[in-house]
């Protein structure tokens, strides 16, 4: 079979750009959380 | 509404012949670059005459590059001394505003093409003959396209911090099409001497006109902000 | 709150499913030959009856059979089963692959009898792949360029809807739209070059109109996420990316009908008129679509969700500097 190869990288390059991607915004998203988590408990101790 | 914008022009022509800041770092760039274009060539030994099709790269790229910083620096004024809100208590429309910005470009921008032609004579010793007539309208054509719609984009980036990379980036996909190929297309076609070139001249036009028409729609909203 | 969550679990849930069906009918299921790129080139206007003349790809050559597929004029879509009985062996004639033009009868019942057999001698017409495995990437490639196509065209409702209406929402969901769309038109213009290699020999070519004006829309979006990301929340951001992507947009068409009306060898499956899906083809390429849509609903979710985060903790800083 001539291509296979090229199929089989092409798929894979698909799926990697997809996962790191996903990737990319999950490790955004902790760390937002984590700035919200240390926001509030600035704030919280703040009040008292 | 033309009364507005001749005005702004005629301000921003003004400011230019006072400072001279402008013009003076566009035509350096210019000649920096078509000066880089020769020293490139420096060890093939390349003549434009022999090699024409090289001409209109050249040309544009200079003017380009040339045009971009002249862009940039287009509403510089107005923002470096506070002046955008007085510019918006005029007593005309935004598009007036756009309009006059644009007109003043322009005529800059057509000073670099007159000067830039005549560095690639110099440097080049390149002879345009009986082509530069119909050479200069490319070059106005061409010009008015690249400012139209850069006058609308840098605009919209003027209140960016990092707005001479933005308009760079925002201008130049916009215009790859519509103004540089059929640019550089057009302008081979006349130093060559072979070719049709309506079509190109069409597109060049064409989006001149969509940019003016765009510009009156949403320079408003740019504005605004 | 909890409504969110549970959509998002249910978008996972699709995105997984589809994209493993996908996946295991592109494998398992799909032809090789996804498209194909026939063209009756002259007939008589009744198609039964007189001799007409066919041109089309030999797709699989065994014995005297000379099975043409995907005949695109008049019936597009139809399989024709081609019986020789002209001279000589089919197979000295012509083998797999090659570009024949094929004079014959045609019975809707009985399919084509074929008298003449001439192998066609332009190599400018195409004739089937070079690569027939490469060609699988279609069910992927495809479906992230629509995606992307999809997503842009949120962006250009989103911008729109932005202008007109204002509102937060129509900003975040433009940016996240755009952020989206970038990563696919990233994947399918990287899948498009690997099996241009392939299929073509070569990864890029900067004179096929579709591939440039696919740069170009690329490049476009590029600018439309370094506007967003440059500024830090300055007021005229949202309404100058809001105009940009209304701009930007103009892209999206121009790529889309590009190879239809330049000079391209990109091919044109979907509404063209040289290119028929065998219905398997048509049925894996629609859960291709599927999946990927469903994928970016779940990637646009996510992303939304990290902006409204970012919103959230603007709020809080002005809370802590307000009780300062």
């Amino acid at each position: 079979m001539i291509g296979v190869e090229q199929f089989y990288w092409a798929y894979l390059i698909i799926w990697a750009g997809i996962v790191l991607y996903v990737l990319y915004l999950t490790q955004r998203q902790s760390k937002i959380t984590k700035e919200i988590k240390l926001l509030k408990e600035v704030i919280d101790g703040g009040r008292d | 509404m033309t009364f507005g914008a001749l005005r702004i022009a005629q301000k921003d022509l003004n400011i230019e012949l006072r400072t001279r800041e402008r013009m003076t770092s566009m035509v350096l760039l210019s000649l920096v670059i078509i000066l880089s274009f020769r020293f490139a060539f420096f060890g093939f030994d390349v003549n434009l005459t022999g090699s024409p099709e090289l001409v209109a790269p050249i040309l544009w790229t200079t003017i380009f590059f040339a045009g971009l910083v002249g862009l940039e620096s287009s509403f510089s004024y107005e923002k470096e001394n506070k002046y955008l809100d007085g510019l918006l208590l005029l007593p005309t429309s935004r598009f007036s505003i756009y309009l006059g910005k644009m007109l003043s470009n322009f005529l800059f921008l057509v000073v670099i093409d007159v000067m830039t032609v005549v560095f690639i004579i110099a440097f080049f010793a390149y002879d345009f003959g009986g082509d530069i007539l119909t050479l200069f309208l490319v070059l106005l054509l061409g010009t008015f396209s690249f400012v139209a719609m850069g006058t609308l984009i840098s605009g919209m980036t003027m209140s960016a911090r990092t707005r001479q990379s933005l308009l760079q980036i925002a201008l130049i996909p916009l215009i790859v099409f519509t103004v540089v190929i059929p640019a550089v297309v057009a302008t081979s076609t006349v130093v060559i001497g072979s070719g049709d070139l309506a079509p190109d001249l069409r597109i060049l036009g064409g989006f001149g006109i969509l940019s003016l028409l765009l510009a009156y729609l949403l320079f408003g909203h740019i504005l605004e902000g | 709150m909890e409504r969110r969550k549970l959509i998002d679990i249910v978008l996972v849930i699709l995105a997984v499913v589809f994209v493993s069906a996908t996946t295991l009918a592109a494998f398992y299921y799909a032809p090789l030959e996804p498209v194909d790129v026939l063209t009756v080139v002259e007939h008589e206007s009744d198609y039964t009856g007189d001799d007409v003349r066919v041109k089309g790809v030999v797709h699989d050559l065994s014995g005297q059979d000379l099975s043409l597929w995907d005949i695109s004029s008049p019936d597009p879509g139809i399989t024709i089963n081609v019986t020789y009985s002209g001279e000589g062996d089919l197979s000295t004639l012509a083998s797999d692959g090659d570009t024949v033009y094929v004079v014959g009868r045609y019975d809707p019942d009985d399919g084509f009898s074929a008298k003449e057999v001439e192998i066609a001698d332009d190599p400018d017409e195409p004739a089937g792949w070079t690569s027939p495995y490469s060609a699988k990437i279609f069910y992927f490639h495809v479906p992230a360029a629509w995606t992307s196509f999809l997503a842009f065209g949120v962006v250009l409702g989103c911008s729109i809807a932005y202008l007109l209406k204002g509102g937060q929402k129509w900003d975040i969901w433009a940016l996240s739209s755009a952020e989206v769309g970038l990563m696919f038109n990233t994947v399918a213009v990287i899948s498009g070059a690997l099996w241009a290699k392939a299929e073509w020999g070569y990864y890029w070519d900067w004179n096929d109109a579709k591939l440039f004006s696919t740069f170009v829309l690329w490049l476009i979006f590029i600018a439309y996420v370094a506007i967003r990301s440059g500024a830090v929340r300055h007021e005229s951001i949202p309404r100058v990316a809001a105009i940009f992507g209304v701009l930007g947009f103009a892209a999206v068409p121009i790529s889309f009908i590009s190879s239809r009306i330049w000079t391209s060898l990109h091919p044109n499956v979907v509404a063209s008129s040289t290119g028929h899906l065998s219905s398997e083809a048509g049925t894996v390429l629609m859960l291709g679509v599927l999946a990927f849509t469903f994928v970016y609903a779940t990637l646009f979710s996510r992303r939304t969700a990290i902006e409204r985060s970012v919103m959230e903790i603007q709020d809080l800083k002005e809370k802590l500097e307000e009780e300062e």
